[in-house]
């Protein structure tokens, strides 16, 4: 089990976690919801040590850091290196041998080229095969979804399934909820930093209802006022 | 008497004109005032006032240009290259594109008529005070040039490199500027034709400033944080690196300067290792000061390191500590 213990983030005086306490079971995967700017890419980022933070996480890894695949929203990649360079630095850095990484191109991939040069969606499979590659137990996935086709989002959503049942560790994010609740095994409502709410598969529809805006009138309006 | 254009009143249109005028000239000045604040927040960043900052960068540019002037045959040819590239980078397709959304068509290719006059400007002034008409006339036509250009900059083809199997400061560096080694190979060439051996040690502190410029930037922190390494394991990997991939660099010109300039074997020797020693301190001074970029006092450390070698044995191991604590947060022990 990853036990996240009183986690809290500030930056100068905006609090943006406030004393988060979940758990993440082996072979299940734990969605995490919440609106922009609730705190989940700092959740994320401090889950992975990319952060600085209070409290404490406890895993059976030590250094957790070093089991931990994480794919952010948005990827990034240094201009000037190709597809394969990428994946081969990810491998080397975890000490990794490196070898025939064109036959474990699952996403058909242009390896070759510059990987800055690639669309949204194929920096993402790009980010999410190095990821994979790493054999990583612990997977962090911030909206693995966005910007990718619809190939892609089933290939992505039948591989996130099968690490489930290898067992591992993963913690999941979208803002499109009828992927998160097909995939999820419990999901955690982030709400201004602080956990607000923990739900299970059964509850699932009342989430989706209390998540739905409620505005009253026509919203372009407001522009107007 | 009312005046008309079509069915419009003509001083409604008059107005509307000059309405128009005024914002998209408020709109032009404001843009303008942002470029000045953002200079401004460059220094302050750095610690540095920004009109001591603005006076320093003055000061900096003639300084360099009055010693190119005094040093080299063809100085002026290089004031006029760097110039057109300062003018042609300004014109990088992200940047217009992001302008081109803001402003319309007209008021963009007025912003970058003052923007690029201002630029080449220094260039020109310089120029133009030491009679150098037509490295000027060309600068000056690049400038206007550029105003209509935009440029990629991006390549589809992937450019081999030998440092593949270790990504990534050498292979992106290397794709960034491998146009600088044939030049500083002709300078070589030039070097032995005129029986000049200065020109050899240029061309080895030529691909020693290239080499200098791939990894002084502070990367991502994902890209620190993927190694399953300690912080010192991670230093002595990155100055491994750096010490084997620039040996690829500068090895072959520093073994010509030698072979076609025999006399200068001694001199062509400590610059070498000068260098190599300068591109292992600037590693090091760049995760002395990570996730920032080198500030000014790292820099005067490295500048007094050339202008007294020596001190890299304090300066080195410096470095080292320093990098060592601030990756300690992304590193595991």
């Amino acid at each position: 089990m990853i036990e996240c213990k009183h986690l809290s983030k500030s930056f100068n005086k905006l609090q943006v976690l406030n004393d988060v306490n979940f758990e993440i079971a082996p072979g299940k995967i734990t969605g995490i919801i919440g609106k922009n700017g609730a705190g989940k890419t700092t959740l994320f980022k401090c889950m992975t040590g990319l952060e600085q933070h209070s409290g404490e996480i406890t895993s059976p890894f030590k250094p957790l850091k070093d089991h931990i695949g994480y794919l952010p929203t948005s990827p990034y990649f240094i201009s000037r290196i190709t597809g394969k360079e990428y994946l081969t630095m990810v491998l080397k850095a975890r000490g990794m041998r490196v070898d025939n990484i064109e036959s474990k191109n699952i996403f058909d991939l242009p390896l070759q080229s510059y990987a800055s040069n690639y669309s949204t969606g194929m920096k993402k499979k790009l980010a999410l095969l190095g990821v994979l590659l790493q054999k990583n137990k612990v997977f962090i996935f911030d909206e693995p979804f966005n910007g990718v086709d619809l190939e892609g989002n089933m290939l992505i959503s039948g591989i996130l399934n099968e690490l489930k049942a290898q067992g591992n560790y993963i913690l999941l994010s979208s803002h499109i909820f009828s992927s998160l609740k097909s995939l999820s095994d419990s999901i955690f409502v982030l709400e201004q930093g602080k956990l607000s709410d923990s739900v299970l598969p059964a509850d699932y529809e009342r989430l989706e209802q209390d998540l739905s805006p409620k505005v009253e009138g026509t919203i372009l309006t407001k522009l107007e006022s | 008497m009312r005046f008309t254009i079509g069915n419009k009143d003509l001083v409604s249109v008059l107005e509307f004109r000059l309405i128009h005028k005024l914002v998209e000239g408020r709109m032009m000045d404001y843009y303008f005032k942002l470029q000045v604040t953002r200079a401004g927040r460059f220094f302050s960043d750095q610690g540095i006032h920004p009109l001591l900052g603005a006076i320093l960068a003055c000061a900096l540019f003639i300084s360099i240009a009055l010693y190119a002037t005094s040093q080299f045959e063809f100085a002026e040819w290089f004031i006029t290259l760097t110039g057109i590239s300062v003018v042609m980078k300004n014109s990088n397709v992200v940047r217009i594109q992001f302008l081109a959304g803001i402003f319309q068509d007209e008021k963009l290719r007025n912003i970058r008529l003052i923007e690029q006059h201002f630029f080449a400007l220094p260039f020109l002034i310089f120029l133009i005070t030491y009679g150098n008409w037509l490295p000027a006339a060309l600068l000056y036509i690049a400038t206007i040039a550029s105003v209509f250009m935009v440029v990629s900059g991006k390549t589809r083809k992937d450019i081999p490199t030998p440092f593949a199997k270790n990504p990534f400061e050498y292979i992106v560096g290397f794709r960034k500027t491998w146009i600088v080694l044939p030049c500083a190979a002709f300078v070589i060439l030039l070097g032995w034709k005129e029986a000049n051996g200065g020109l050899a040690i240029a061309s080895i502190v030529l691909v020693s400033l290239v080499s200098m410029s791939f990894g002084y930037k502070p990367e991502a922190p994902e890209y620190i944080w993927m190694h399953s390494k300690s912080p010192k394991q991670f230093l002595f990997h990155k100055l491994k690196n750096t010490l084997l991939h620039s040996q690829i660099l500068l090895l072959p010109f520093s073994i010509a300067s030698v072979l076609l300039f025999p006399d200068f074997g001694m001199v062509v020797t400590i610059v070498h290792l000068t260098c190599t020693l300068f591109l292992a301190s600037l590693v090091l001074a760049k995760y002395s000061a990570y996730p920032y970029e080198i500030n000014v006092t790292q820099s005067m450390l490295l500048g007094l390191c050339l202008w007294f070698p020596p001190l890299f044995i304090a300066v080195l191991p410096k470095f080292f500590l320093d990098g060592v604590k601030k990756l300690t947060p992304l590193l595991h022990d």
